[in-house]
């Protein structure tokens, strides 16, 4: 459990004013940019000074301005994956891994480099310097050089920002395979929701220096409190579901939710029948029909159930149930014409294309 | 060459090597804090490092035989304690070589030490080492060009070293007589042939040094 009380930084354009109990597990930081997230990791990291307030994880007080105690950053054991990697330039894979071991107590020692490369699949980079890896392999270096210090906790600053979808996939899949081998608490800096509702078991919204939500990822990022506060202009649904069958003459693959529920979406052939996998469905794609449609050439017609529906200032979210909770970005316009009711039977219609499988 | 013509220039290297040695702590030091410290805090110390600099080399020179003269601030003590004068020694003449070369030092390893990112320093923090051992480990490898640059303009700079060595040392042939003053001297005397002599080995030392430093600063562009 880390305890952060009236935490209090002043930043040139913002005061940040925090207070929060994270419990272990995997926890999202969600917020726009300029909300204070990375200056929230950082004090908790120890690598900037608050002007007042507590940091406590477990039972070790890392910062208590009324004591006077201010743990010094290699005094912390709290891990840190920076948004920009920060591999040391003049060392290879393998001593930017092992670099903070010789600085741990021996009985500190949890983790054992060895499992870490092979979970993070870095045997064949070892011996290469920073610079001739890509993105996303600085990033698995710079996730393997902190968990290698066997940390308390890990920060994670945004640690997909600077990669692409496939592989933004890949190391969200990493990170779920740490906590898993290594339980080690995460603190998980992202501004995009799909990341946290993958990822996180709960979530922490800050806005303007402020903590303005908590609960889990599902509660508070489809929560329309949350949503105009955190100024999000699209929200993407994720969906986990299990592979039924392959396709392969039509280039689909059949996907379900529940017994009731199954989707159609786009040939993925990296999983097997029986595998989870998690599918993105962006919320503009869904189009509402009030009767079920045949002579379509839209794969995917579900049946679902309104369970809200709010007024934006352009749009108007519609909260349904299709055996899964989905949100449906439509125009107050359609709302208004197909007068859509809570508690009202409608199907969803997305194309099988508008559905993107999670890679790795 | 004479035996006090080879004296001087051996005296010289001796005392350019010295000197460097004896000022490099103190230039990495002060390079690192003006690199990393705030600008009101970093303009009293970098007025004093460069005064030297900028200054007649006879002001700083007068200013050091004050303070190591047997009456001065430190020379007293010190003759007082040890009997041991250092004016007109070639101590003196390293010390004076040390303050003049100072300000060379430190600008060329400032510029190096803040091209190395804070940021890897954090890191380093992050990863359970301490400052010092982030010095060592991350800001030096990553700065040791720079540092060495700076120790060859301290070196070069120090054969040259004149004016301040001359009010605080003398020109005394054989004990402190560098190859700047025996140039002087020669001069002075109109032996043409001894100038000649100094002037071409004093060129030669500064070529191969420049030579040194201009190998090591390429390398570092690439």
């Amino acid at each position: 459990m880390l305890k952060i009380d009236s935490l209090k930084v002043n930043l040139a354009d913002m005061d940040l004013d925090i207070t929060a109990r994270i419990p272990a597990g995997i926890t999202g930081l969600f917020g726009v940019s300029g909300s204070g997230k990375t200056t929230t990791l950082n004090c908790i990291a120890g690598l900037i000074t608050p002007q007042q307030g507590r940091i406590q994880l477990d039972d070790k007080v890392m910062y208590a301005e009324d004591k006077g105690i201010f743990l010094q950053p290699e005094r912390r054991r709290i891990g840190y994956v920076f948004q920009d990697d920060r591999l040391f330039p003049h060392m290879n894979v393998m001593k930017n891994i092992i670099y903070g071991t010789r600085f741990i107590p021996h009985y500190g020692s949890r983790i054992a480099v060895d499992d870490i490369v092979n979970v993070l699949e870095l045997d064949a980079l070892m011996s290469r310097m920073p610079s001739t890896l890509s993105g996303g392999e600085r990033q698995r270096v710079s996730l393997a050089r902190a968990l290698a210090t066997s940390p308390e906790l890990l920060l994670l600053d945004e640690p997909t920002a600077s990669l692409d979808a496939g592989m933004r996939g890949t190391v969200l899949n990493y990170l779920r395979r740490v906590w898993e081998e290594f339980h080690i608490s995460m603190i998980f800096v992202s501004h995009l929701i799909a990341e946290v509702m993958v990822l996180a078991d709960s979530c922490l919204v800050i806005s303007d220096g402020r903590v303005v939500a908590y609960g889990s990822p599902r509660e508070v990022l489809y929560d329309v409190q949350v949503f105009p506060i955190a100024n999000i202009e699209s929200i993407d649904n994720w969906i986990e579901v299990r592979i039924v069958r392959h396709y392969l003459e039509t280039g689909l693959t059949e996907v379900s939710i529940d017994a009731a529920h199954t989707l159609f979406i786009p040939s993925f052939v990296a999983k097997q029948p029986g595998d989870r996998v998690w599918v993105l469905l962006p919320s503009e794609n869904i189009i509402v029909s009030l009767s079920e449609q045949t002579g379509i050439s839209a794969r995917n017609n579900i049946r679902a159930v309104v369970k809200e529906i709010h007024m934006m200032k352009d749009s108007a979210l519609m909260y349904a149930d299709m055996g899964t909770s989905v949100v449906v970005q439509l125009s107050r316009m359609a709302v208004q014409e197909l007068d859509i009711q809570i508690g009202q039977e409608v199907y969803l219609i997305f194309k099988s294309s508008s559905l993107t499988a999670l890679n790795g | 060459m004479t035996s006090l013509e080879i004296q001087a220039i051996l005296l010289s290297m001796k005392v350019a090597l010295f000197s460097t040695v004896l000022v490099l702590p103190v230039a990495v030091s002060a390079a690192l804090f003006l690199s990393r410290a705030k600008r009101s805090v970093r303009l009293p110390l970098d007025i004093l490092i460069t005064l030297p600099l900028v200054l007649p080399p006879v002001v700083p020179g007068y200013m050091l035989l004050m303070l190591l003269s047997k009456k001065g601030f430190i020379g007293g003590p010190l003759y007082n304690i040890t009997g041991f004068e250092i004016i007109f020694t070639w101590g003196a003449v390293a010390i004076a070589t040390a303050i003049i070369s100072l300000p060379l030092m430190v600008r060329t390893m400032e510029v190096a030490f803040q091209g190395v990112d804070r940021r890897l320093e954090s890191a380093s923090r992050s990863l359970g080492a301490s400052k010092w051992r982030t010095f060592l480990y991350i800001t030096v490898p990553l700065s040791y060009k720079g540092i060495i640059a700076g120790a060859l303009v301290g070196f070069t700079r120090g054969l040259a070293e004149f004016g301040a060595t001359i009010v605080v040392a003398g020109n005394i042939p054989g004990k402190t007589q560098t190859i700047s003053l025996a140039l002087f001297s020669a001069i002075e005397t109109g032996q043409d042939g001894v100038a000649a002599r100094l002037i071409l080995v004093s060129v030669s030392l500064a070529v191969v040094v420049l030579v040194a430093y201009s190998l090591l600063v390429n390398q570092q562009r690439t």
